[in-house]
C-alpha cells in the first residue's frame, strides 16, 4: 500500500532536504533558465532524484553541494537540449516564456540579474554558487565535476566576463 | 606572483589560506591594477550576494509531495509513503531492454477533445469502444528481442460531458473481472486554467495493493506499466469517469492468455489542449479563385498550393478553403485525389478537416474553414501535368457515398471537382543510402546532398538537409512530439502538422512545419531497443530533414539489423 507506511529516517532527511533548499534551488535554476516553469520542473526532478537515492544520503557528506550538482547538471542539459530545438516551436517554450514574462513582471529585473543572463550558464553558475550561494571552491568541484584549479580559472572568466558585461562599480 | 596566477587567486580570495592571502596580499600593495580588479571582483559579489530569491512557490511543494507520497513537515495526518514501485518502474524504464508495450489507445479517443473544448466549454471525454479483434498480443512480437507489441486500437464513441476538474480514469482488469489493476487518475481541468495546458501532472499512483500495474503520468503522457514479471489473462483497457465506468462497451480486451511481462508500459496520450478559434464567417483569401456546391452543405470557397512544380516524392501541400452552408451533425471526410493526362489515380489523401482538428459537426452555418491537406507525390511516377480533384464522403463509412456537386440550379453534376489549375510534376532527385552503425539506422536522401563541414551528422544541398540527433529517454518521445497541446499556444499559422506513425513496429512522430515558418521538419522514432553511444544511453532519434524531403526519407527509414548493446566509437 503507498498510505500509511511510516516515514523513515531517510525519507525525513529528503523532506528536510527539501525544505530547506527549495527555494534556492528553484531560484538558482530559474536563474540558469530563465524560465520559471522549466525551473519549477528541474526543481521537482532534483528533489525526486535525491528521494530515489535516498538510501545513499549517509554516505553523502555534503547533501546541500550534491543538491547543487544535480540541479546544475539537469539544468546544462536542459539548455543543451534548447539549443537543439530552437528551430522547432517545441514543448510549451512560448508559453513558459510567457509564464516567465508574468514571473518576471513581480520580480523585480536588476542590472545585475540582466548582465548574468549575458553569461553562458557554464560560467553563470560558478558565479552564482560562489557569491551568491557561498559555495567554496572545493564544494564548486564538487558541484561541477571539476578539479579545483579548474574551478578557479572557470570563476576567474566568468567574473571577467561579468565585469565586462555589467561594467565597474565603484564601492559605495 | 606573476598576474596570470594571481588573476587567478583574486577569483577567490575569500577562500585563500593565511599564507596565501598573506602573499598576494603583499603583492597587491605593489599592484595598482591587481587592487583594481579585487576591488571590482568584491563589488560585483556584494551585488550578486544582495540578489533576491522567488517566493516559496506552492505549486513546487505539492508536486513533490505528491510524487513521492511524503507528506511534508508541515503536513497532517499520518507521514509517509514509499517510491519504491515508482522508481522501479522508472529506472526500469530509464535502463534499458525494458521499453514499450503500446497500447494505441493513442488517445484517438480524446482526438475530438480539442473541439469539444469549442468556447471555453467543459472538456468532452470521448469514450472507447472496441473494435471487433483488433486487440491482439501475439505470441510471436518477442522474436528477435523486440518488445511485446500490445496493440489495442480504440475507436471514438459516444462522448461524455465531464464535469470541470473532474478526473478520468483508464483501468486494466484482469480475466474473470478480478481488477489486477491500478488507475491512471489524472485531473483534467478547465481550458485556461493552471495546469491545463500543461497536460497532465503527476497525481501519484493509484493502486491496489500488490497490483501487477502501475500508472504514471510524467510530463504529458500517462505512463501504464507491469511491475510484475508476467501477468497473464485477458486485458481490458476501460474507461472510468470519477471511478464510475463510463460504458460498459468502452472496454477494450486483449486476446485470451495475452502475457503481458514485466517493464512493459503502456502510454496514452492525453487531451490535446486546443483553444477554439473565433468562428470566421469572412471568406479568407485564396491563391486559386474556385466554387463548388457539396450538396448545400460545404462550399469551396478558393484554394493554395504549396507550388505548381513539384518533383516527384516530395509533397504537395493544399490548402482548401470551405464554407459551411448549413449546420452539420455528420461528420465528412475530404478526399483529394491526384489524376495524372489519362486519369488514372496516382495518388490520394483522405482526412478529416484541420487534420481532425475542425470535424464538420464543428462547423457553424456560414463559418469559414481553411484546411490544409499534404498530398504525397509518389517517386515513381512519370513527369508531366496532373489534376487534383476534391470531395466529401461521411467519415467512418465503409462505402462512402460521396456529397454530390450541385450546380447553380441544384443539378447533380459530379462527385468530386477538379481543381481549375494542374500541376507540373519533376522527376525525381537520384538518391543515396545513409547508413550508420552508431544510429543503427538507413535512409534514402538526395544525391546531390554532402556533409556539412563542421557539424556533426549533418547533411545538406541547395534544396533540403538532414540531421541526427538521437535522444535519452527523458528527452523527447514520439507522443511527446505528436501531442499537438505542446503547440497550442502558436499561433495556428505556426502550428506543425502532426503525424504519429509506425515505422518497423516503432512510433514515430513526424513533425511538418509550416512551410511558411521555417520548412522544416522532424521525425522522432523509438529505438527498437536503446543504444548507446560514447557511453551515454539513447532511447529515441530525431531525424530533423526539411519539409519537402521528409516523407521521402521517413518511408525509406529502416532500423538496420541490430547487434547486442555494444560501445560504438564514433569514427573522426
Amino acid at each position: 500500500m503507498i498510505r500509511g507506511v511510516a516515514r523513515d529516517e531517510s525519507t525525513t532527511q529528503v523532506i528536510d532536504l527539501f525544505e530547506n533548499h527549495q527555494r534556492e534551488i528553484l531560484t538558482y535554476l530559474y536563474r540558469l533558465l530563465r524560465d520559471h516553469e522549466a525551473a519549477r520542473d528541474l526543481a521537482q526532478e532534483t528533489f525526486l532524484r535525491v528521494f530515489r537515492a535516498r538510501g545513499q544520503l549517509g554516505q553523502i557528506e555534503n547533501p546541500r553541494a550534491w543538491l547543487y550538482r544535480i540541479a546544475t547538471n539537469l539544468a546544462l542539459t536542459n539548455l543543451k537540449r534548447r539549443q537543439r530545438w530552437t528551430w522547432l516551436p517545441w514543448s510549451g517554450t512560448d508559453e513558459s516564456r510567457a509564464r516567465a514574462e508574468t514571473h518576471d513582471q513581480a520580480y523585480t529585473t536588476s542590472a545585475v540579474e540582466e548582465a548574468l543572463t549575458k553569461l553562458p550558464a557554464h560560467y553563470r553558475a560558478p558565479l552564482l554558487l560562489y557569491e551568491h550561494y557561498g559555495l567554496n571552491v572545493a564544494e564548486l568541484a564538487q558541484v561541477l565535476n571539476l578539479s579545483e584549479s579548474a574551478v578557479k580559472l572557470r570563476l576567474f572568466r566568468a567574473r571577467e566576463m561579468f565585469r565586462a558585461v555589467y561594467g565597474e562599480k565603484e564601492e559605495k | 606572483m606573476k598576474h596570470e596566477q594571481l588573476a587567478l587567486q583574486l577569483a577567490v580570495y575569500r577562500d585563500l589560506s593565511g599564507a596565501e592571502r598573506a602573499q598576494v596580499d603583499a603583492h597587491l600593495r605593489e599592484c595598482a591594477e591587481c587592487a583594481a580588479r579585487l576591488h571590482a571582483y568584491q563589488t560585483l559579489g556584494r551585488e550578486l550576494a544582495r540578489l533576491p530569491e522567488l517566493p516559496f512557490d506552492p505549486q513546487l511543494r505539492e508536486r513533490f509531495y505528491s510524487a513521492t507520497g511524503a507528506n511534508g513537515r508541515r503536513a497532517t495526518g499520518p507521514a509517509g509513503a514509499s517510491l519504491g514501485p515508482v522508481l522501479g518502474w522508472m529506472q526500469q524504464l530509464a535502463g534499458a531492454a525494458v521499453v514499450v508495450l503500446v497500447i494505441v489507445a493513442t488517445w484517438a479517443l480524446f482526438q475530438a477533445l480539442g473541439y469539444t473544448n469549442v468556447g471555453g466549454n467543459l472538456p468532452t471525454l470521448t469514450a472507447l469502444r472496441t473494435p471487433a479483434a483488433t486487440v491482439a498480443l501475439p505470441g510471436d512480437t518477442n522474436v528477435g528481442g523486440n518488445p511485446p507489441t500490445l496493440t489495442a486500437p480504440l475507436a471514438p464513441a459516444a462522448t461524455v460531458p465531464l464535469a470541470g476538474n473532474s478526473q478520468f480514469t483508464l483501468r486494466i482488469s484482469g480475466t474473470k473481472g478480478t481488477r489486477f489493476a491500478g488507475t491512471c487518475t489524472s485531473q483534467v481541468s478547465q481550458p485556461g486554467s493552471e495546469g491545463y495546458a500543461q497536460g497532465i501532472k503527476p497525481q501519484g499512483i493509484v493502486s491496489a495493493e500488490n497490483s501487477p500495474l502501475e500508472f504514471h503520468v510524467i510530463g504529458t503522457t500517462v505512463y501504464c506499466a507491469i511491475t510484475r514479471e508476467s501477468v497473464q489473462g485477458k486485458l481490458q483497457v476501460q474507461l472510468f469517469k470519477d471511478d464510475v465506468q463510463v460504458d460498459s462497451s468502452q472496454t477494450t480486451e486483449a486476446q485470451d492468455s495475452a502475457t503481458v511481462s514485466y517493464g512493459q508500459v503502456a502510454t496514452v496520450t492525453p487531451p490535446p489542449a486546443v483553444a477554439r478559434p473565433s468562428p470566421t464567417f469572412v471568406k479568407p483569401s485564396a491563391q486559386f479563385a474556385q466554387d463548388a456546391n457539396f450538396n448545400n452543405r460545404i462550399a469551396l470557397s478558393g484554394y493554395s498550393l504549396s507550388a505548381l512544380q513539384i518533383k516527384a516524392g516530395e509533397t504537395l501541400t493544399v490548402t482548401l478553403n470551405w464554407q459551411a452552408l448549413a449546420k452539420s451533425d455528420k461528420s465528412y471526410t475530404v478526399f483529394l485525389h491526384l489524376f495524372d493526362r489519362d486519369s488514372r489515380l496516382v495518388a490520394q489523401q483522405d482526412g478529416l478537416p484541420s487534420n481532425g482538428r475542425r470535424a464538420t459537426t464543428t462547423w457553424a452555418a456560414g463559418e469559414y474553414v481553411v484546411d490544409a491537406h499534404a498530398l504525397s507525390v509518389p517517386s515513381n511516377i512519370a513527369p508531366g501535368e496532373y489534376r487534383i480533384a476534391v470531395g466529401w464522403y461521411p467519415a467512418g463509412d465503409p462505402s462512402p457515398a460521396r456529397l454530390p456537386v450541385l450546380d447553380t440550379v441544384g443539378s447533380n453534376v459530379g462527385d468530386s471537382v477538379i481543381l481549375n489549375r494542374t500541376i507540373t510534376v519533376e522527376p525525381a532527385s537520384p538518391l543515396k543510402t545513409f547508413t550508420s552503425s552508431i544510429y543503427g539506422i538507413t535512409f534514402d536522401y538526395p544525391a546531390t546532398w554532402q556533409p556539412v563541414q563542421g557539424a556533426r551528422d549533418y547533411y545538406g544541398g541547395s534544396d533540403g538537409f538532414f540531421q541526427l540527433t538521437p535522444l535519452g529517454a527523458d528527452e523527447l518521445t514520439p507522443e511527446q512530439a505528436c501531442n499537438e497541446g505542446s503547440y497550442s499556444k502558436l499561433p495556428a499559422a505556426a502550428r506543425p502538422t502532426l503525424e504519429l506513425l509506425t515505422i518497423q513496429k516503432q512510433t514515430a512522430c513526424l513533425i511538418l512545419q509550416p512551410k511558411q515558418m521555417s520548412s522544416q521538419s522532424g521525425l522522432v522514432i523509438s529505438y527498437p531497443h536503446p543504444i548507446t553511444i560514447d557511453g551515454k544511453t539513447y532511447a529515441s532519434l530525431a531525424l530533423w530533414v526539411d519539409v519537402d524531403h521528409a516523407r521521402e526519407v521517413a518511408q525509406t527509414l529502416r532500423f538496420i539489423e541490430w547487434a547486442a548493446p555494444t560501445t560504438p566509437t564514433r569514427t573522426p
